[in-house]
């Protein structure tokens, strides 16, 4: 018997593996293809204060061993979640965590207020590092000081645990991880998508209608899994491992990196239980080494010798 | 479409080209919704949408916690920290259909210098979520829900205590400012467990 769960800042969640952000929507479409009871949890959509209609297609591509994607945070605004949405996720039987993006500081806190508000949330998500919009997103996650003022701002709004996305792009992402900490955050989650492009070289012309999008996928797995290491060993908090996950193997290895849960994506977008796959993948293998608790592994990554 | 995805990723760089192709189409059917509808209609705002649903069986039980606690915290009204008390209406019951599956429910307080021995032997620490319990293993994960306002806690147990007259549990500091006691320093609360200790 392998205990699964992990608990994370006074939530447990049934097992380690989560559905991202942006690629589970609010629930609803994956609701006819898997068992939301053997998610470890999963994290809405980006939700703003108003509505948003996004970027102009096309707003996904496929890349060598990933996709872009320029969505652009298109959502419904906070008010039409908490009555469209938001009753359908409440009743879910897995953990709910609430992704919301401010376009300023105080936006972040007016939503934090209304996330709280909501009832049942298990705990929110701060996007802070979107790289599709002009304004906030990746703006706030590439400056420390920025990052701690949304944060902040979240972190006095509600007493619900606050969980920080954190965006590649930044020169040391310990830093930005370290500042969020100080602000308040009960957790950060690493990485949100890197910058990429495609070119249409007959039409000369972008292939996304955004110019610029989103890398997600197996292709940006190593880089993830090098900050997720780097900021686990900077901070106390727990960390949340993103970034091509697409096995448990893949899973594990971010666990054993200093991830606390990790969360996965593009792979659903390939095989819709790939979270459900992953979950039993992770129990197969602490069965199979005899490890008890999936906890247990967090962070047991052996590094030999002072790193030149 | 999905079947063939399935092995994506799983045979090294030969199946890549095949396995993305997949990935294409089943994003594009994953983002159909967004794509195709003019923003702001939503889909399911739709006639039929929103009832097709409500058809649905049952969601099957909660893997931890229990939809018991989630209901609770259904009633959960404050906005914003420290806004004053909200109503009284949460812990009324269950989700229909699913027994409350409370331990106990009384006096929750709150406790602990940082670095004092506790009971289990770990050393106390107010910014993690523990608590003192006079008989439930160590180890054993609780979910305590704050009555007088719906808000919960998942917290370990890792003490004993309380040991003052007519009170159940003592929270670690983190754990009581989660549940919005830390002014008062008591309140009601039910405990239900989420993982019984190994």
């Amino acid at each position: 018997m392998v205990d699964l769960a992990v608990r994370i800042a006074g939530v447990t969640f049934a097992n380690p593996v989560l559905l991202a952000s942006g690629t589970c929507n609010y629930g609803e479409e994956l609701s006819a293809l898997i068992d939301f009871a053997r998610l470890g949890g999963l994290v809405t959509k980006t939700i703003t204060l108003r509505p948003r209609a996004g970027n102009p297609p096309p707003r996904t591509v496929e890349t060598a061993a990933g996709m872009l994607n320029s969505i652009g945070l298109q959502n419904p605004g906070i008010e039409t979640f908490a009555v469209v949405h938001w009753p359908f996720l409440k009743a879910l039987p897995t953990r709910v965590v609430v992704n919301i993006a401010g376009e300023t500081v105080d936006e972040f806190a007016e939503l934090a207020a209304r996330v709280d508000a909501l009832g049942g949330v298990e705990a929110m998500e701060l996007n802070i590092s979107c790289p599709n919009v002009s304004k906030g997103g990746m703006l706030f996650g590439s400056d420390p000081a920025a990052a701690a003022a949304a944060v902040g701002a979240a972190r006095r709004a509600t007493r619900l645990p606050v969980i920080a996305k954190l965006t590649p792009h930044v020169a040391d992402i310990a830093e930005v991880a370290r500042a969020v900490e100080a602000a308040g955050a009960d957790a950060v989650s690493l990485i949100n998508t890197l910058v990429g492009m495609a070119v249409d070289l007959e039409r000369r012309r972008p292939v996304l209608g955004g110019v610029t999008g989103g890398l997600s996928g197996p292709a940006i797995k190593p880089v993830a899994l090098a900050m997720v290491w780097k900021t686990a060993r900077a901070v106390r908090v727990p960390v949340i491992g993103i970034g091509g996950i697409a096995s448990a193997r893949d899973a594990l290895e971010f666990i054993v990196a200093g991830a606390s849960a990790v969360q996965v994506g593009t792979a659903t977008f390939v095989q819709p239980r790939a979270c459900i796959e992953i979950a039993e993948g992770i129990r197969a293998h602490c069965e199979q080494r005899g490890v008890s608790a999936v906890g247990s592994l967090v962070g047991s990554l052996i590094v030999r010798g002072p790193r030149a | 479409m999905i079947a063939r995805g399935k092995r994506a990723w799983g045979g090294g760089a030969r199946e890549c080209g095949r396995s993305w192709l997949a990935v294409a189409l089943v994003a594009c059917w994953g983002l159909l919704a967004v794509r195709c509808t003019p923003a702001p209609v939503y889909r399911d705002r739709l006639p039929g949408a929103r009832e097709e649903r409500s058809r649905r069986p049952a969601v099957s039980a909660r893997p931890v916690g229990g939809a018991a606690a989630r209901e609770a915290g259904t009633a959960c009204g404050e906005g914003v920290a420290g806004s004053g008390p909200a109503s009284g209406a949460a812990g009324a019951g269950a989700a229909p259909g699913e027994a409350a599956r409370a331990y106990q429910t009384g006096l929750a307080s709150y406790y602990g210098e940082p670095g004092e021995p506790t009971a289990s032997g770990a050393v106390m620490r107010p910014d993690s979520f523990t608590a003192a319990h006079r008989e439930l293993p160590f180890g054993t994960i609780i979910r305590v829900t704050n009555l007088e306002n719906g808000r919960w806690v998942d917290v370990e147990v890792n003490d004993r205590g309380p040991f003052a007259e007519g009170r159940i549990v003592d929270l670690s500091r983190a754990a009581a400012d989660r549940l919005g006691m830390l002014e008062v320093g008591s309140a009601q609360v039910r405990i239900e467990i989420v993982s019984a200790a190994e």
